[in-house]
């Protein structure tokens, strides 16, 4: 069985340009940019919402992408300069409330149901994507304590979490975590992971991801996803976005390092990797990664913990981001992390009590975890009980929740 | 709460800070605007240069020559607000006043002009440590028989300052510029109002006078998210996209006067050209109770006359309607504790109290008219309330939001349709003071004020239900305790509530203790 034939990879690259007044370019003039951008290098380069979103084209081999990151981005970065800004690869910004994604489209695939099927198995492992991607701690004048607030957030609804289909009722969809996207290129889309501010990790990222999901092709897969199943996918995204490569992972019922699971993921998908003419030993950042248990936003966290002021926050941030390689040299310099601890019920009870004010609308407690209906409501049946929350019916019939105690 | 972005001159290390891993170094930058709108520059700071030192833990985060950099509200204080003076407001003809220059462009000490009541003199600042300081008698300035309210303005090259002469009762207005934004303050002894002649005619500042706070001033040290943080402002709702449009309207006239009920501005502004779209503001500040009221108006221009040369397409009615959304938007700084500040309302009449985590919008919102057209605002760790009474008869939808700074309060109404030649608006009335109370039976807000014979005046606003028969409220000031009746007054706003009660021999530091018609006062954290 092989779904994907034959076997290719890109990224959806989406990069903000910041001018001098570190105001984020709107699209009315990055539209020049792009179309340059486009006619000079041969590549789909498009836009997003006030960000260029470059098409890393099709590409069957890691050092073809890797080739074609450095050529682009060189490129790109002196036709800013020509017009003071530097292009601001983060997947936030202190000052706005802006997301950005680099997404991984694998292809070349054809057979839609199974890429359904996929989709459902794949839940399992995008917050693994998740954690090596997590690049948005700094948002909206806030810094931390979610390594990803893109991912915590939906990324404003273009991210959300993987409902399993079935191919015989499944409908398109757009923007979930995973999912085949045969309307555009023929390929199984990641949409998880935080744009990469790092160009080695993103071509390593990218690889990896392909390779894995060539790998997950491979295999006999029924789709189906058990509740315990689902769960886990749930808690890890929610560990993911908070704790980054830290985060320990609830996997087969057990407690797991992320690290040790991308470790375990890269061995498993070593033959699929070689058909991307590479090995484990080149992914020299997703290794080290691994290893010390950082990721992206712990870099910009570091930077963020020497301003206090978000808007000079942005510009150091700017600044260093557009040596391309900041994080490869912050990785190479920096101490392991501790990892974070297993995730526990409690933990549960009080994420979902955070969202939880006076007089909150009963619905706004699921944007806590995400949790499915049946789930959720077990949760806050549960603060009720323990008189950690009220919960009343309105006139109108409206639920309203509060913290007592207030 | 303003900074600096400037571009980059040069950047210059120093030595290493001992014991650490920081380097210093000197930065000399040309100030291009002022954050968070980027605004621009007051005239004083256009072609100049300044420098900051800073410590670095990597100079690749502060850049080099052509790069941006933010400078601190703290650091840049001294370029926006170089030229002050003590003091801030002269109520003494004899009073000496002192100004001091924190920066000029000049190497050495500079002259100053200062101007009043046809008069002027002129003297040299001197150096004293880091800042150069002057003096001059007010005296020299005011005369006794003509001189009124008005004020001294100071010149120091393209530096101005007017500083506010009040030499009238407790009550009036004046011309103020704060870190170069031109200001109307009315003043009585409940309250001094800063409205600014930008944002359509914002107010830029409500001092409660008794204990001395600012209800709108937000985070010192802060760069604000929103240009319209610190400040309570009108605004237009748009459709479908945001319609920023009485953002950018600059107050073109206004003047004040004293009215039988208090101190009054209006505020004019041209909103939009194309459409005609003019807006005025009239704040009052009243004398009886400690209330600020105010009507927003917008007025369409007519119609344009139809270009015989150029013949028009056929319009449908629906073509001539311009949807118009308006608002109210008060962003007061939150707590921060635990609990952190709410706001109360009335929904199907249920008291509700709310503490947003992150923004009410949509379906919540939708549903939520502010019945009785009061919303309450409590920051209980700081003993800092404000109400809001808009009119009963047409209540606004309740918008809130919590920011990472600020609870912002955003009232709105839905769009209504009108027409070139038409008129719309709202209006009213904001209270704010150092107690509070409120039920599903209404709510009700208090400040004190000194009074210029000694002792001290307990106000009370309150908006309570319609059908309500009692008005009775009990006050208690430094154990004396006194029974009074609330009256009613209708303003545009619709009813207001209130009484003021004088306790001739209290302080403004006794203990205050308050019931009106058995809403009980808030408790205090």
């Amino acid at each position: 069985m092989n779904t994907f034939s034959p076997r290719t990879f890109s990224s959806d690259w989406e990069i903000a340009v910041l001018n001098r007044k570190n105001v984020v370019t709107d699209n009315d003039h990055l539209a020049g940019l792009q179309g340059q951008l486009r006619a000079e290098t041969g590549l789909p380069v498009q836009m997003d919402w006030n960000s260029i979103e470059v098409g890393l084209g099709v590409n069957r081999s890691l050092d073809q992408i890797w080739n074609r990151i450095v050529d682009f981005t060189d490129r790109a970065t002196s036709l800013a300069a020509m017009y003071e800004c530097d292009l601001m690869p983060s997947a936030s910004n202190p000052v706005e409330r802006y997301f950005n994604a680099a997404h991984v489209h694998v292809g070349t695939m054809h057979d839609e149901s199974a890429g359904v099927r996929l989709e459902a198995a794949l839940a399992r492992y995008t917050p693994v994507f998740a954690a090596l991607g997590a690049n948005s701690a700094l948002w909206n004048f806030e810094a931390g304590p979610w390594k990803s607030w893109r991912v915590s957030k939906l990324a404003n609804g273009c991210t959300t979490p993987i409902s399993p289909r079935s191919p015989h009722t499944a409908q398109v969809t757009w923007g979930g975590d995973a999912s085949p996207k045969l309307f555009g290129a023929p390929t199984l889309e990641v949409r998880i992971t935080d744009c990469a501010s790092s160009r080695r990790l993103l071509a390593e990222l990218a690889t990896f991801t392909a390779a894995f999901v060539h790998h997950l092709g491979t295999k006999d897969i029924s789709g189906d996803v058990s509740q315990t199943e689902y769960m886990e996918y749930i808690n890890n995204r929610w560990l993911a976005s908070r704790y980054g490569m830290q985060a320990t992972f609830q996997w087969d019922g057990a407690p797991k390092l992320v690290g040790d699971i991308v470790r375990e993921m890269l061995d498993e998908c070593a033959e699929a990797l070689a058909e991307l003419k590479t090995t484990v030993s080149e992914f020299r950042v997703l290794n080290q990664m691994a290893d010390k248990r950082i990721c992206q936003a712990d870099f910009a966290l570091d930077i963020a913990s020497r301003y206090d002021e978000p808007y000079c926050l942005l510009g150091a941030y700017a600044k260093r981001l557009r040596d391309w390689d900041a994080f490869d040299e912050y990785l190479d310099n920096a101490a392991a992390l501790e990892p974070a601890a297993a995730l526990t019920h409690d933990d549960v009870l009080r994420a979902h009590e955070a969202h939880i004010g006076e007089g909150t609308p009963f619905y706004a407690s699921r944007v806590a975890m995400f949790y499915p209906p049946s789930e959720a409501d077990n949760v806050l049946d549960e603060l009720v009980e323990a008189g950690r929350i009220e919960r009343k019916v309105m006139p109108d019939g409206g639920i309203i929740l509060s913290r007592t105690g207030q | 709460m303003n900074a600096i972005i400037g571009r980059i001159e040069r950047a210059t290390l120093l030595a290493p800070v001992p014991e650490s891993t920081l380097t210093s170094c000197v930065i000399s930058l040309a100030p291009v605007a002022v954050l968070p709108d980027l605004r621009p520059l007051p005239d004083w700071l256009k072609d100049q240069k300044v420098t900051v030192t800073r410590t670095v833990a990597d100079m690749r985060e502060i850049g080099g020559a052509g790069d941006s950099i933010v400078l601190t509200v703290a650091e840049s204080a001294r370029y926006l607000t170089p030229l002050t003076a003590m003091p801030e407001i002269v109520s003494d003809p004899n009073t000496e006043i002192r100004l001091t220059l924190s920066w000029n462009s000049s190497e050495k000490p500079p002259e100053y002009t200062a101007k009043s009541s046809g008069r002027e003199v002129t003297g040299q600042f001197e150096a004293s440590g880091d800042i150069l300081t002057a003096a001059f008698p007010a005296r020299s300035l005011l005369r006794d028989a003509v001189t009124r309210d008005g004020a001294i303005v100071v010149n120091v090259d393209k530096i101005k300052l007017a500083i506010p002469v009040v030499l009238s009762a407790d009550s009036g207005s004046t011309k103020l510029t704060i870190q170069g934004d031109e200001r109307h303050r009315l003043w009585n002894g409940w309250y001094a109002l800063d409205i600014t002649s930008r944002l359509g005619g914002a107010a830029a500042s409500l001092i409660e006078k008794g204990r001395g706070i600012d209800h709108l001033a937000f985070a010192n040290d802060k760069i604000p998210a929103n240009a319209y943080d610190g400040f309570h402002v009108d605004r237009l709702i748009g459709a479908w996209d945001p319609d920023d449009r009485l953002k950018g309207a600059e107050g073109k006239s206004a003047g004040s006067r004293r009215t039988s009920v208090g101190q009054r501005l209006v505020v004019e502004s041209l909103v939009d050209e194309g459409t005609s779209l003019r807006s005025q503001v009239n704040y009052t500040l009243h004398d009886a109770l400690p209330l600020v009221s105010y009507d927003r108006e917008f007025h369409i221009g007519p119609a344009k006359p139809p270009d015989d040369k150029k013949p028009a397409k056929p319009k449908s009615p629906v073509e001539e309607l311009i949807a118009l959304g308006m608002g109210f938007r008060t962003a007061t700084r939150r707590d921060g504790t635990s609990p952190d500040s709410r706001v109360f309302a009335i929904h199907k009449g249920v008291l509700r109290g709310i503490r947003p985590i992150g923004e009410i919008r949509g379906y919540a919102s939708e549903l939520f008219e502010l019945e009785h057209g009061w919303i309450l605002t409590e920051h209980r760790a700081r003993r800092e309330w404000m109400l809001h009474l808009c009119d009963p008869a047409s209540p606004p939808r309740l918008g809130l939001n919590m920011s990472h700074y600020s609870l912002i309060v955003e009232p709105y109404w839905y769009s209504q349709p009108v027409k070139a030649g038409d008129s719309t608006g709202f209006s009213l009335a904001i209270a704010v003071g150092e107690a509070a109370g409120a039920t599903a039976h209404g709510a009700w807000i208090a400040a004190r004020r000194a009074l210029p014979t000694g002792g001290v005046a307990v106000g009370i606003v309150a908006r309570l239900r319609p059908d309500s028969d009692g008005r009775a409220a009990m006050v208690s000031l430094g154990g004396v305790d006194r029974e009074c009746e609330l009256s009613e007054r209708v303003y545009n706003c619709g009813p207001v509530h209130g009484v003021v009660v004088e306790f001739p021999d209290a302080s403004l530091d006794d203990e205050l203790c308050i019931n009106v018609d058995g809403i009980e006062e808030r408790k205090v954290l």
